[in-house]
């Protein structure tokens, strides 16, 4: 993959704050913490609504190709890969989400878009971890995810809170950091 | 923007479909373990009535109770209950001193009776609660009373 500061046209700013959500990141991601309770999700999609799809998809398979080796929960093994895939579409869908707006003027209406998208994304990352589980491991993918529904449940609901909760304010914040409402740009 | 509406409305009814569908479908496998596990557990457990009565107009009965097969009454007991029970080495058998925090005194005692289904009628055994094994479909009553001695 070419380097990512080149994919995309960043100024100091920027890249201060993808290293900061890289860094928040990787390291909630791998903090003990309860099971199917992330915040990688939530920040790969941030960063691929700020910067880009191309930054979200790498954000989020960097994230979880370093996670695979040194999460807490120990080593991912050949689920790896499915991790991978299923962070860089949430990336890319957060990316794409940028796309459908003329302007950022968030209101009821878009809080309930981001739940929505917060809670498919994450059922969508679940379906795709566990039929890889189904593929490689052998057993039917519909029993795999009833075994897993209850973890997939809390992965939502927990994903869905987050997202309708702080994802705005977050946009926020970062858009005036990078000058947005012009308060932080230099003179 | 209507159609706007209508694609994550969308995108959040398949999110429902698909985790209520999962969420049923775990909840029927966590049933049909149960009922196998139920099933498995019969063959070495009985089904009991036990029944509290405070003597105070309190009578709270634990029908079906499931223990485990071969259980004394005492031990049965302590599966619904809090006990408190002192061992006698000159009886070898123990005699219950509370039942849920509520104490034998001078004047009150806890005493068991068993249901007699030929008489219809509860009658005192001649052994302690330990001594007694129970047996299926049995129905016992402990009672909190002034007892006839």
């Amino acid at each position: 993959m070419d380097n990512p500061s080149k994919m995309v046209n960043l100024n100091t700013r920027q890249i201060t704050i993808i290293s900061i959500l890289t860094a928040l990141c990787l390291g909630i991601q791998l903090t003990p913490r309860l099971p199917n309770i992330e915040f990688t999700s939530l920040l790969t999609f941030l960063t691929g609504f700020m910067f880009g799809a191309k930054l979200g998809i790498f954000l989020g398979g960097l994230v979880m190709l370093i996670n695979g080796f040194l999460s807490p929960w120990g080593f991912a093994g050949v689920i790896l890969p499915f991790q991978v895939l299923g962070m860089a579409i949430i990336g890319f869908v957060g990316g794409i989400y940028k796309q459908t707006f003329k302007d950022i003027a968030f209101s009821l209406e878009r809080l309930l878009e981001i739940a929505l998208l917060g809670a498919f994304l994450t059922l969508l990352y679940d379906f795709i971890t566990n039929m890889g589980h189904a593929l490689l491991f052998g057993p039917n993918l519909i029993a795999v995810l009833i075994t897993g529904a209850f973890f997939t449940f809390i992965h939502v609901l927990s994903n869905t809170l987050l997202f309708s909760s702080t994802f705005i304010p977050l946009v926020k914040v970062i858009s005036k950091f990078l000058g947005g409402d012009g308060k932080w740009v230099k003179g | 923007m209507g159609e706007r509406i209508t694609v994550f409305l969308s995108l959040g009814l398949i999110t429902a479909i698909v985790l209520g569908a999962s969420l049923a479908g775990y909840y029927y496998m966590k049933y049909q373990e149960a009922i196998r596990l139920l099933r498995e557990y019969e063959k070495v457990t009985i089904r009991v009535n036990i029944c509290l009565n405070y003597g105070n107009g309190t009578v709270k009965w634990y029908n079906n109770t499931l223990v485990p097969l071969g259980y004394d009454l005492l031990s049965a007991t302590k599966l619904i209950a809090m006990v408190n029970s002192t061992y006698w080495e000159s009886y070898q058998s123990y005699s219950v001193d509370a039942i849920n925090g509520v104490w034998n005194n001078q004047t009150h005692y806890w005493m068991w009776l068993k249901w007699n289904t030929e008489t219809n009628e509860w009658e005192y055994p001649l052994v302690s609660a330990d001594q007694h094994l129970l047996s299926e479909g049995e129905t016992v009553m402990w009672r909190y009373e002034v007892p006839s001695w």
